[in-house]
């Protein structure tokens, strides 16, 4: 079962370092959705545009330093060299500045770590399979990485959208801000994590293979759900309609 | 100096992008690519449903419409190979790519 109110999470780094394979835990305090809002404004998503080609530019790097400098409770893997007089890991060797001794690159890692979750692509040979269909009701299956471990069969049941909802997701997915008057035609794309998080609660109605909920109604589960999760949900929702 | 503008609220911008839009002949900048693209969606919507729409949706779908009607009005189809034409050019009696003579 994914807990949805577990105390603290880690996400697993692997790396070669020296040619050797290398397997790194950073442990974090659960994510709020007001982690992830601010992570995403700092992404400062934009599509920059010339004649022949676009290019998405974020600040993926330093977006995903500040969430983890706010989030992250310590790291586990980082071993004293042999020949250092200070022995312990990482955290108990330098107290007071740990956090700015772990590489940029590996806490870059670490959240793109806590971020994995995608639609489940189903068995083999799902078109074989009898098309059951809910006139009021829609379920999406997610799979989703918690503490190193992949969570295949996290099932949302979300009430079938109506044309308002679609049209609700239009507008989310079309928001934008024109930098006129840039060298290069510029948008900024404006984080939608939000109210693709709202549309979410609007249509959720219950889950399946998550724990630490606390109640089983549409309410608690709009409390207790990763935004990360809603966010993939909504996303797939709308753009397999 | 660069500003900031709400696409949605950025009716001359609108219009000046849609005939780019229509004709496809180059690029239309990502956000108003992406507003117009709502607005044809909730156009078409609105044939089968009822919707509310905001300020921005109304005004935007006017604009849409105005602009479609202008470039339908201004544009023909090749009869030959289906290509859209200026009618000034088809009045010239010019040629299509196809080489059809109109």
């Amino acid at each position: 079962m994914y807990d949805l109110a577990a105390k603290e999470i880690f996400s697993v780094v692997k790396f070669r370092e020296g040619g050797r394979p290398v397997s790194v835990a950073h442990f974090f305090r659960p994510l709020a959705l007001a982690d992830w809002l601010e992570y995403e404004r700092a992404l400062d998503t934009r599509i920059v545009e010339s004649e022949d080609q676009s290019e998405m530019r974020t600040q993926a790097v330093i977006a995903a330093e500040r969430l983890w400098d706010a989030a992250a409770l310590r790291v586990n893997g980082y071993g004293a060299p042999a020949s250092s007089a200070l022995q312990g890991e990482l955290c108990e060797r330098f107290p007071a500045d740990w956090k700015q001794k772990v590489p940029l690159q590996h806490k870059a890692a670490a959240v793109r770590g806590l971020q994995q979750a995608v639609v489940s692509e189903g068995p083999e040979g799902l078109l074989d399979l009898i098309y059951e269909f809910d006139p009021d009701q829609v379920a999406l299956v997610i799979e989703a990485a918690q503490n190193g471990e992949i969570h295949a069969e996290l099932i949302h049941h979300l009430r079938r959208p109506a044309p308002e909802d679609l049209k609700r997701f239009s507008q989310i997915t079309s928001a934008a801000i024109w930098l006129r008057g840039a060298k290069q035609p510029t948008t900024l794309l404006p984080s939608r994590l939000k109210p693709l998080c709202d549309l979410y609660d609007r249509l959720i109605q219950s889950i399946e293979g998550y724990s630490g909920i606390d109640g089983g109604d549409a309410a608690a589960v709009r409390r207790a759900m990763d935004p990360v999760h809603k966010k993939v949900v909504i996303q797939s929702l709308f753009q397999e309609e | 100096m660069p500003s900031l503008v709400m696409i949605p609220n950025d009716l001359a911008g609108l219009n000046d992008w849609l005939p780019l839009y229509f004709s496809g002949s180059g690029r239309v900048p990502h956000g108003f690519f992406l507003w117009i693209q709502h607005l044809i969606r909730i156009d078409q919507q609105m044939g089968v449903v009822q919707l509310e729409l905001n300020a921005a949706e109304l005004q935007g779908l006017v604009v849409l419409r105005a602009a479609r009607e202008k470039y339908s009005a201004e544009h023909t189809a090749c009869p030959k190979c289906g290509a859209v034409i200026d009618r000034l050019t088809a009045a010239a009696g010019m040629h299509c790519r196809c080489g059809h003579k109109f």
